[in-house]
């Protein structure tokens, strides 16, 4: 893996402000000073900071740098976030309930956001394994259009062969395919079981189908294959859009206690 | 990928699933809260929903008129321009039935932070409007020693006080640590400037850091130290102080230890600093004594003389232990009690057993010469009695008296039993010295102890305590007194009468010491008086005199310590120097009881006998601390002798240990131990990293002072009740 300039500048940055938070909560610890409330302030003015990403995307409009140099801040902002809540709160779980909740938020965000970044990386790279790269909110209406596609190969075959071979076969196996989203888990862990199945279930067919059938059935199969690439497209994107149901709504819960928490630290200190 | 086997072996190729461009597909606008029902069935207007949700849809397309014709405009990918066309009046012919629109994706995640954001909010007005509010915002166990306070937070936070509305509300809780450190204090008692840098005030620090820089330097920082160095430390001005949760940090688990802290911490304030026991921590200078010894007992002499003697061998110690014992608390070696490791050698000497005179002369009458004291200078009967002494108990006790305080100064030097070429005035003092003793005697006679008491008040200035009083009198009896006295003056009464009354004095007449045999049981035959109170008591010997003696009952004699104690300190004395003759007399090195030849005398911190051994203090806290119970399972085959090496004399200077305890040396500071300074390297051989703890507070305290505890809400009388219930 080749490291571009900004992702170097952005180790470097990470390098240079854990080292330096480091050494200064370590002075402000020996001089006696209030390290955690000022390792607290640092933490929840980066968490503010990191909040402001997602502020800045439901504001295209302003020219505020590009959208992937935010994301690459919100990267390494969201890193630094980590040290300085381990140096500010150590590492074992509070014991106040409000800290041990507010702590534990800030586990499930951190880590959240670390799969979520995992996952930017990771799936996009897959999504062209079994074909086209579809729209994620086009798929239900690719599907549908499949299914219409089939459904009219279907009644094209009994009106041409007089025969209900295929049409039996869609009513008994691939309706329930077609109908909606299949197998998501399976595409999830890179498994074709299913699509294997149906089409040795296809494959069965054969020996029934004359030469027009299986001309149809043959154009059919191609569905199947591009409904299973459907399929996987929604399992994989949706892992791009399901670890975010958990990053943000976690974020302003945690925002909402980091305040409270700071503002009792603050007063009661 | 798995692929179907058979007539269709190889995956096929797959149809283009999706087109782009305007004309190719619809515009997706997946940030938009609603989108059209119909999208998942590929089928999804131009116009979408509205905001709210609402359908808008209402034809295919917006037929665009040109010129007298109207022409279809529906896009290409909803199948292009329709063969029908739009009505004659310019409506399109293809009405879309109404959808009923759907959330899109980031709409129900919208809802899901508003849930969360809610649920958050509502637990949080929960927390601060319940009773139980301050334990759920509490930030974590209190440490065991404070669990008690678990539920009252106001006992270390001022102001917060019932709900946490209620006080967040107030604004209370806003006390600075500074204000919030009193209430730490309410239990806590760190002397009388406890937010100063080790309890101390500036005006006593100061020399002890500004004597420790130029004796140590500024020492070699600790890596750490120096790293941390680039800020500077906490404010330590004389005004601010330390809060107390500087340093003790509450809150975090019932087994915290509150007064932990690195040795970084202890350092960063130092003027000399080092890296650890072993590197650069100053060598001991005088450590662990610095002071004399409050018993006086030479173990130079003892080891190396008194038990070689065959005489005394037999009770020479076989180790410390056998003489020194640890207190309680394991830190002080304490001196086991006389009676354990110091009678069997001394016991009888302070008794007086064997010598010449075993008791004290409380009361003796000077040889006055009656030949010169007649006529107008007579003094009555007067006991004719060897050269005696004025005993300094009787000065004492005629000094409160101005008159003869004057007549005493006046006779200063003057051999009363020889008055022949003595002028008017010193016969005069002669006189009223010699009516005075008598009336001392005639007024002890009648009045008893309460008279010597109030003798000896007035000599000192002040009223004797009830301890001091049982002391000084030391059981003295009116049957004692007049059998003494009562030959020596046969007429007292009257004489003494007389004189008082302006009437003339009676002839002086010396009466002969009475005849110890008319005792009736005999010279020969009775022991001696002295050996009658071997185990002590009043006395008169029957040396031809008429004296009152008392002879010490042992160690701890209340009589002699009490006296002792009255004199030691005579600033308020009627006569200083009579009372410092009676010290002098009761401190003599040869003297009856022999106080103080093992009770040292230190002017510091005020006169005082020390009869006592250093007894450990709870109350005290030095800057250093020593667990000897701790180490003394570890010791060699040396014993003790492994950290306290021996301090011979050292013959070049002569110093020896009992130089420091010379009569009139009453400075503790300025002593010769028997044993030297403990060397650092000795506690370095295992105090060091990977072997045992060497960290500052191991050894070290901080707050140092004399703390008494504080015993809250401790009322021995109860309150009373109000005058105004009926």
């Amino acid at each position: 893996m080749t490291l571009t300039n900004r992702q170097y500048f952005g180790w470097f940055f990470l390098a240079a402000a854990t080292l330096f938070a480091c050494l200064l909560n370590y002075a402000l610890r020996v001089h006696l000073r209030r390290a955690e409330l000022v390792s607290g302030a640092a933490l929840l003015g980066v968490i503010l900071l990191l909040t402001l990403f997602n502020a800045r995307k439901k504001l295209p409009f302003l020219p505020l740098l590009r959208a992937s140099t935010w994301m690459q801040v919100h990267i390494y902002a969201g890193l630094l976030s980590c040290v300085l809540f381990v140096l500010h709160a150590g590492w074992k779980l509070p014991q106040g309930g409000l800290e041990a909740s507010l702590a534990v938020l800030f586990y499930l965000v951190a880590a959240s956001g670390i799969a979520g970044l995992a996952l930017s990386r990771w799936v996009p790279s897959h999504l062209t394994v079994l074909g086209e790269n579809v729209i994620f909110e086009r798929i239900p209406a690719l599907r549908a259009t499949l299914r219409r596609e089939v459904e009219e190969m279907v009644l094209a075959s009994v009106a041409k062969s007089q025969s209900s071979t295929i049409a039996d076969f869609y009513e008994m196996k691939l309706r329930h395919y077609f109908s909606k989203s299949r197998h998501l888990w399976y595409h999830l862990a890179s498994s074709g079981r299913p699509l294997f199945k149906l089409l040795s279930e296809v494959q069965a067919l054969d020996r029934y189908l004359n030469a027009e059938e299986r001309a149809i059935m043959t154009r059919i199969v191609e569905r199947i294959h591009a409904k299973n690439n459907l399929d996987y497209q929604q399992a994989r994107q949706g892992l791009l859009k399901a670890w975010l149901f958990v990053h943000i709504p976690l974020t302003y819960s945690m925002i909402l206690l980091a305040t409270v928490h700071g503002f009792l630290a603050w007063k009661l200190s | 990928m798995d692929s179907w086997h058979g007539n269709f072996h190889e995956v096929p190729v797959m149809p283009r699933l999706q087109e782009f461009g305007f004309e190719q597909s619809p515009y997706e606008r997946p940030n938009q809260k609603w989108i059209c029902g119909r999208a998942r069935e590929g089928k999804c207007c131009l116009s979408g929903p509205d905001a709210r949700g609402n359908c808008t849809a209402t034809t295919e397309c917006r037929p665009l008129r040109k010129g007298d014709h109207w022409y279809c405009t529906r896009p290409s990918f909803l199948g292009g321009a329709c063969a029908e066309g739009p009505l004659p009046d310019g409506q399109c012919c293809r009405p879309i039935p109404k959808c009923c629109p759907v959330r899109s994706l980031r709409a129900w995640r919208g809802t899901i932070v508003l849930l969360a954001v809610a649920v958050t909010l509502a637990t949080l007005l929960l927390a601060f409007a319940s009773e139980h509010g301050n334990a759920l915002l509490s930030p974590g166990q209190l440490s065991f020693a404070h669990r008690s306070m678990a539920d009252n937070c106001s006992d270390c936070h001022g102001g917060v006080m019932g709900r946490p509305a209620k006080w967040v509300a107030a604004g209370a809780g806003s006390l600075s640590a500074h204000d919030n450190s009193g209430l730490c204090l309410k239990c806590h008692n760190v002397g009388e400037s406890p937010l100063q840098p080790h309890s101390l005030e500036h005006a006593h620090l100061q020399p002890l850091t500004v004597a420790t820089f130029k004796k140590n330097g500024p020492g070699h920082a600790s890596a750490g130290l120096m790293l941390a160095s680039f800020i500077s430390s906490v404010d330590h001005s004389a005004d601010n102080g330390l809060a107390c949760a500087t340093c003790h940090k509450e809150h975090r688990g019932k087994e915290a230890d509150l007064k932990k802290l690195s040795n970084n911490q202890c350092q960063n304030c130092h003027v000399t600093q080092f890296t650890s026991l072993a590197h650069g921590h100053p060598q001991f200078t005088r450590y662990p004594f610095n002071r004399r010894t409050r018993i006086i007992f030479d173990h130079e002499s003892h080891f190396r003389d008194h038990f070689k003697n065959p005489a005394w061998a037999q009770f020479a110690p076989g180790s410390c232990v056998d003489c020194h014992q640890t207190d309680l608390r394991g830190g002080t070696m304490l001196i086991k009690p006389f009676e354990a490791v110091c009678a069997s050698c001394h016991d009888d000497q302070i008794k007086g057993k064997g010598a010449v005179t075993p008791g004290i002369v409380f009361i003796s009458f000077p040889t006055l010469d009656d030949r010169a004291l007649t006529g107008k200078y007579a003094i009555g009967e007067w006991p004719d009695e060897d050269n005696q002494p004025l005993s300094p108990f009787v000065s004492l006790l005629l000094s409160g008296d101005p008159k003869l305080r004057e007549a005493m100064d006046k006779l200063q030097g003057v051999d009363l039993s020889s008055l022949p070429k003595a002028d008017s005035e010193k016969l005069q003092a002669a006189q009223t010295l010699a009516w005075g003793m008598k009336g001392l005697i005639f007024d002890l006679g009648v009045r008893g102890q309460d008279e010597l008491i109030w003798r000896i008040n007035r000599s000192l200035g002040r009223t004797l305590t009830d301890s001091e009083k049982e002391g000084v009198v030391a059981f003295l009896s009116p049957e004692t007194l007049r059998a003494i006295f009562r030959g020596a003056f046969p007429h007292l009464q009257k004489e003494v009468l007389d004189y008082r009354g302006n009437a003339k004095a009676a002839s002086t007449k010396l009466i002969p010491a009475p005849d110890s045999a008319s005792s009736g049981f005999g010279v020969g035959k009775s022991a001696t008086p002295d050996a009658w109170v071997s185990q002590g008591g009043w006395y008169s010997p029957d040396d031809g005199t008429s004296s009152l003696y008392y002879r010490p009952r042992g160690h701890r004699d209340r009589f002699l310590s009490s006296w002792m104690n009255l004199m030691v300190d005579t600033d308020h004395a009627a006569d200083p120097p009579v009372s410092q003759a009676v010290f002098k007399k009761l401190t003599a090195p040869k003297a009856v009881g022999l106080c103080a030849k093992c009770h040292s005398i230190d002017d510091q911190p005020g006169n005082h006998v020390n009869w006592t051994a250093l007894q450990p203090d709870s109350m005290e806290h030095g800057f250093n601390r020593f667990s000897h119970s701790a180490h003394l399972s570890l010791l060699d085959t040396q014993g003790c002798l492994t950290c306290h090496h021996m301090a011979w004399t050292d013959s070049k200077t002569k110093d020896t240990y009992a130089s420091a305890f010379q009569p009139g040396q009453h400075d503790p500071s300025t002593f010769h131990s028997n044993f030297q300074t403990i060397d650092k390297a000795v506690c370095v051989s295992c105090h060091q990293p990977k072997l045992v703890r060497d960290d500052c507070l191991l050894c070290h305290n901080y707050h140092v002072g004399r703390f008494k505890p504080i015993v809250a809400h401790a009322g021995i009388v109860p309150a009373l009740p109000s005058a105004a219930t009926p």
